[in-house]
């Protein structure tokens, strides 16, 4: 079992999160050529180890999330909100309260 | 004015249903429910949030996950930047600070109580309920029975908020799941 310390909720189940994907792409610009979209859409690194991903806490909060994890440990090392306005208001209430 | 009803009427009857003896999990629908949803912007969200608490005589807003209330409502934080009204209607909000919906209709509120309720929501949701973890005035949105529902630990006792057509079938699942604990129907 996954658990995601979900930075507005708190540590929760991975039932209640879906997973959004790759979080280390760069995707092209809108105006780049179809084989760039291409390797940016379908070309994946199947990393054994740690990966940048996203995921959302879709039964939570709704907030998508940026977490780093290991893909044979499970064990998760960092999660931070992927909306950086998110990630500041987050942080501003946790300063007031310490 | 119309009359509300509820999209649970007709659907259950009050009783005593079954283990015997003490009932351990007592459910009731709270009727004409009063709910608006505010949402804010990120640098909008401080003044958002006092003007609620204000606005039911606090001094300021709930953190995340909690709630505030007084005998003219209450406030849940429900998402980093949404907040739940309940019981009075929202402030005049510049559409430059956030906006209001009102979602009176659109959830369906049972309040669960009884010596055995936190027991009784721990087979349903995926959550920490025990009181360190889950103390009074603590909120939570998860999914029971993959259905998106928020939980608000009131006065001893839950406010499940599910969504209105949602309703029947997870109050079926609640009826089910309450028979092993003794049931009490209001």
């Amino acid at each position: 079992m996954i658990r995601i310390d979900c930075p507005f909720c708190g540590l929760r189940d991975h039932s209640e999160f879906s997973y959004g994907g790759d979080a280390s792409i760069n995707y092209p610009p809108l105006d780049a050529p179809a084989e760039q979209w291409h390797d940016a859409v379908f070309l994946r690194e199947n990393i054994r180890g740690r990966q940048l991903e996203t995921w959302q806490h879709t039964s939570g909060c709704r907030m998508w999330l940026n977490v780093e994890r290991d893909t044979v440990s499970h064990e998760i090392f960092a999660v931070w909100p992927a909306h950086r306005g998110y990630g500041r208001v987050l942080h501003a209430e946790k300063e007031n309260t310490e | 004015m119309a009359n509300r009803l509820s999209a649970l009427a007709g659907h259950y009857s009050p009783g005593r249903f079954g283990a015997e003896g003490q009932a351990g999990v007592h459910l009731s629908v709270v009727a004409d429910l009063r709910l608006h949803q505010v949402a804010a912007w990120p640098d909008s969200l401080p003044a958002v949030g006092q003007l609620l608490a204000n606005s039911i005589g606090q001094a300021a807003k709930p953190g995340p996950g909690c709630a505030i209330s007084s005998e003219q409502g209450a406030v849940l934080r429900i998402e980093p930047l949404k907040f739940w009204l309940l019981n009075l209607d929202p402030p005049t909000i510049e559409a430059e600070q956030g906006c209001s919906l009102d979602l009176s209709h659109s959830r369906t509120c049972v309040h669960i109580d009884g010596p055995q309720a936190q027991e009784f929501l721990g087979r349903l949701l995926p959550l920490d309920l025990r009181a360190a973890a889950f103390p009074d005035n603590r909120v939570a949105s998860s999914a029971l029975h993959h259905v998106g529902v928020t939980l608000w630990h009131r006065g001893g006792g839950y406010d499940l908020f599910i969504p209105r057509g949602f309703a029947v079938s997870i109050w079926e699942v609640l009826h089910a799941t309450a028979l092993q604990f003794g049931l009490e129907i209001s």
